[in-house]
């Protein structure tokens, strides 16, 4: 057979790497997109049931016992809450030079929904990173070097988060632009009500967004709308410093761990499984 | 819910002659069309070409196209039938991986991209409707052209509409599976230059000027002998009816007791491993940065219809940047997906039980998606004539009413009643087991065997499970049965001359005698499936 050999290097996503290529996009102040597509995305994505209510979880026709806390809490069901999901696939499609998407991978045990998410990327490429990019493994990077910098960095900061968020720290000063809880209820008065508070933002703006999967929706809108803005998706990681409960993640232990007992449960949580990020 | 919009269905390729070769192809791609479209869009138009002679009956009955053309396939050129033997020539040592492409394969592979083109063309020729912004592209068996893994198409609303979205090949490095193509109207219409390009690349193969550097073709990696085995036909059966097995596994055991616990993470291993992503450039990155690609020449080996697809998507940067392969897995359909396709009107007659009110049964009658041209519903002594008007609304209302309560005269005044000779030719749906809530649970299969029962002029099929028969290639679930027998009435289709027989010949059990069919006219019955809520 007649064969046609090239060797081609590929680069892999890694989770420091990646980190500090956004870092660097900071301190050269070219703004960029990071949006995070993690399990409760994926399901709405795939038109599941998805149900995270008080002490249950309803995830892939299976039902879990929880503990997160109210804030944590969303429903949504594929048969009236399309608008919900089709604007997440318009999100999860679209692809531009600085709009970095975050996707499940190997450490979460979710190999099959990344080949999912890079399909409907269109491909791999160097846009696409871990959605726990400021999680687990990258943590401590993530607080104690990345947002560090980014707070440095940006005078101007709005903050997307729960309506009981109180925002602390370096973000005291921030606009903080409330959502309530569980909003697939009323998405779009939500969406809109939002989407205008951002889009009236000062120039070259930082938009930290901890609102599910609405800030997935916002980011691409203002990716596209107002192309100055820097827009994170922060997820839980910065939830002390939006007032938030402080430890209602495994990883947030990683900065809170004190006594002999969790400084032995943060160990072990280092040789887990899900702990290393990995593509 | 979101707005309805507009779709337009585009239907090309050739179909296999009736007199030769059976249908079954055809009418599993209709079933599982109808069960794909969900209802949140609106089929507008359906454009169809046909390489295929004496068919025209067969399409206007199925899909009813609003624009069909049908035409005799053109003589092949020369060329292109030698690119064939030159093809495999070059191949050198044909493994058992590696089938040569036949002058038959070409041919037929040619004139499939041909009449898509042309199917294609007609989207120029009517006017784009503000509402119709998306189009469906298919062949006639476009879901079983891989036989034995039939496929759903992956139709789904949401999706945004400025994309081209085709099935997912996890062998992605040898080529784009093309057999429906979900797009929108402009991009629809790029999709109109595959035929030029086709011949082209097969007169550029024969004359061995391909240049394969000039084609951007994804750079994939050398499969090992191991992964290469998951390609081979016989294989991926095995592999997806162990996968069907284990996706049973993991619906059954959801509960977190121990065993179902243990069960579930055995399943998902086993998925995990069989469903284990391609390490392609196109659609991963490699596990370990140091492993190199390896690539072949992709283009080398048997000419198909994917590796076209693959070099022609490549070659159009248009479609190439907007392109999202999709597997029928990627999305759960909701409960709202499905729609039928030019439904067959009938004529219905129910038998109606004791406990079952005829008011209720008309509350009801809107869900019935069939068009009713007349219905008939029996109650002991009484025989509702109704007209359903357009909307699926009782237009008029008469009863028959008869003195002697025998079935015979009931149904002989039923066969009076149907009136004009148009009526029939409808096929008559009769019912004395159904769920007024529901009627039927999958209309899809049940227009297509309508349809299918009008075009080879059936006079009967029974909906049972106890009536044994051969099972018969061209339609599924359906077994003809040729031993005479005594039948009473349940759920059944029957044509209007088995009807007028029927009347005539039940006695006051109930019962009527099949033995008066000729053998040419065996009765069909259908097992296997449940279609009727209540059987």
């Amino acid at each position: 057979m007649t064969k046609f050999r090239r060797s081609v290097s590929l680069a892999i996503p890694d989770g420091v790497s990646d980190l500090l290529r956004l870092e660097d996009f900071i301190v050269k102040r070219k703004p960029f997109s990071f949006v995070r597509f993690s399990d409760g995305e994926i399901e709405i994505l795939r038109n599941h049931n998805l149900s995270i209510m008080k002490n249950f979880t309803e995830y892939r026709g299976r039902f879990f016992k929880n503990n997160f806390p109210t804030f944590d809490q969303k429903s949504f069901h594929p048969n009236s809450q399309q608008f919900i999901r089709r604007d997440l696939l318009a999100t999860a499609l679209f692809k531009n030079e600085f709009y970095f998407k975050g996707v499940p991978a190997r450490h979460n045990g979710m190999l099959a929904d990344r080949e999912f998410m890079l399909r409907l990327h269109g491909g791999a490429d160097s846009n696409i990173t871990f959605s726990d990019l400021f999680m687990n493994s990258n943590f401590l990077m993530a607080r104690e070097r990345f947002f560090p910098s980014v707070f440095s960095n940006f005078e101007k900061i709005a903050v997307i988060g729960n309506w009981r968020s109180e925002l602390k720290g370096p973000l005291a000063e921030a606009l903080l632009i409330k959502i309530p809880d569980n909003f697939f209820s009323n998405y779009s008065e939500v969406l809109m009500d939002t989407y205008f508070q951002l889009k009236t933002l000062p120039e070259f703006s930082l938009v930290l967004a901890s609102a599910s999967s609405l800030s997935n929706i916002l980011g691409y809108r203002l990716h596209v709308s107002r192309p100055d803005l820097t827009f994170i998706d922060v997820g839980t990681s910065l939830n002390d410093l939006l007032g938030l409960s402080v430890v209602s993640r495994r990883y947030h232990q990683l900065r809170n761990a004190h006594g002999f007992k969790e400084k032995i449960k943060m160990m072990n949580f280092r040789f887990s499984k899900g702990y290393k990020l990995r593509w | 819910m979101l707005y309805k919009q507009g779709l337009t269905i585009i239907l090309s390729g050739s179909l296999p002659n009736s007199t030769s070769f059976d249908l079954a192809e055809f009418w599993k791609c209709f079933i599982q069309v109808q069960r794909s479209i969900p209802q949140t869009l609106n089929v507008d138009n359906i454009l169809a070409h046909s390489f295929s002679v004496n068919q025209h009956e067969l399409i206007k009955l199925v899909y009813n196209p609003n624009v069909f053309i049908e035409e005799k396939p053109p003589s092949p050129q020369k060329n292109i039938l030698m690119a064939a033997s030159l093809n495999n020539s070059q191949d050198g040592k044909n493994n058992f991986l590696k089938p040569k492409t036949s002058h038959s394969d070409l041919k037929h592979l040619i004139l499939d991209i041909t009449s898509r083109s042309k199917a294609l063309n007609l989207l120029t020729k009517i006017p784009n409707e503000e509402t119709s912004k998306r189009v469906l592209i298919l062949d006639w068996t476009a879901l079983t052209y891989r036989k034995k893994n039939t496929r759903e198409i992956c139709v789904d609303a949401s999706l945004p509409e400025d994309y081209v979205y085709m099935e997912y090949n996890k062998n992605i490095d040898f080529g784009y599976y093309d057999d429906w193509i979900f797009t929108s109207w402009n991009l629809a219409k790029e999709f109109i230059s595959f035929e030029d390009f086709s011949t082209a690349f097969v007169k550029k193969r024969c004359a061995g000027a391909l240049d394969l550097e000039s084609i951007e073709w994804p750079w994939g990696y050398n499969q090992s002998v191991l992964r290469s085995l998951f390609f081979i036909e016989k294989l991926t059966d095995i592999t997806s009816s162990v996968k069907k097995y284990a996706f049973a596994v993991h619906r059954r055991f959801v509960h977190r007791d121990f065993f179902s616990r243990v069960f579930y993470k055995l399943a998902t291993l086993l998925l995990t491993i069989l469903d284990g992503p391609i390490i392609s450039a196109e659609t991963s990155f490699l596990a370990h940065p140091q492993f190199s690609l390896k690539t072949r020449k992709i283009v080398s080996g048997k000419i198909d219809r994917s590796k076209l697809a693959k070099a022609f998507v490549a070659s159009k940067p248009l479609i190439k940047d907007n392109l999202r392969l999709l597997t029928a897995n990627d999305f759960k359909l909701t409960s709202v997906s499905g729609q039928l396709i030019a439904p067959q009107k009938i004529i219905l007659i129910v038998d109606l039980d004791i406990g079952q009110s005829k008011d209720n049964f008309l509350k009801n009658i809107e869900g019935f998606l069939l068009p009713l041209k007349k219905v008939f519903i029996i109650k002991r002594h009484k025989i509702f004539e109704i007209t359903i008007g357009k909307r699926g609304k009782v237009e008029k209302q008469k009863i028959l009413n008869i003195l002697e309560l025998r079935l015979d005269k009931k149904l002989m005044l039923i066969r009076d009643r149907i009136g004009a000779p148009s009526n029939k030719s409808l096929p008559i749906v009769f019912l004395n087991s159904f769920s007024e809530q529901n009627f039927c649970d999958d209309w899809s299969y049940l227009n297509a065997l309508l349809k299918f029962f009008v075009f080879t002029n059936k006079r009967l099929v029974l909906f049972s499970d106890s009536v044994y028969g051969k099972r018969v290639k061209e339609f599924p679930f359906l077994k003809s049965v040729k031993k005479p027998q005594e039948l009473s009435l349940q759920n059944m289709v029957l044509s209007s001359l088995f009807f007028a027989y029927m009347a005539e010949s039940i006695s006051d059990s109930g019962k009527f005698k099949v033995s008066e069919l000729r053998p040419a006219q065996n009765f069909c019955s259908i097992s296997g499936k449940q279609i009727f809520t209540g059987i």
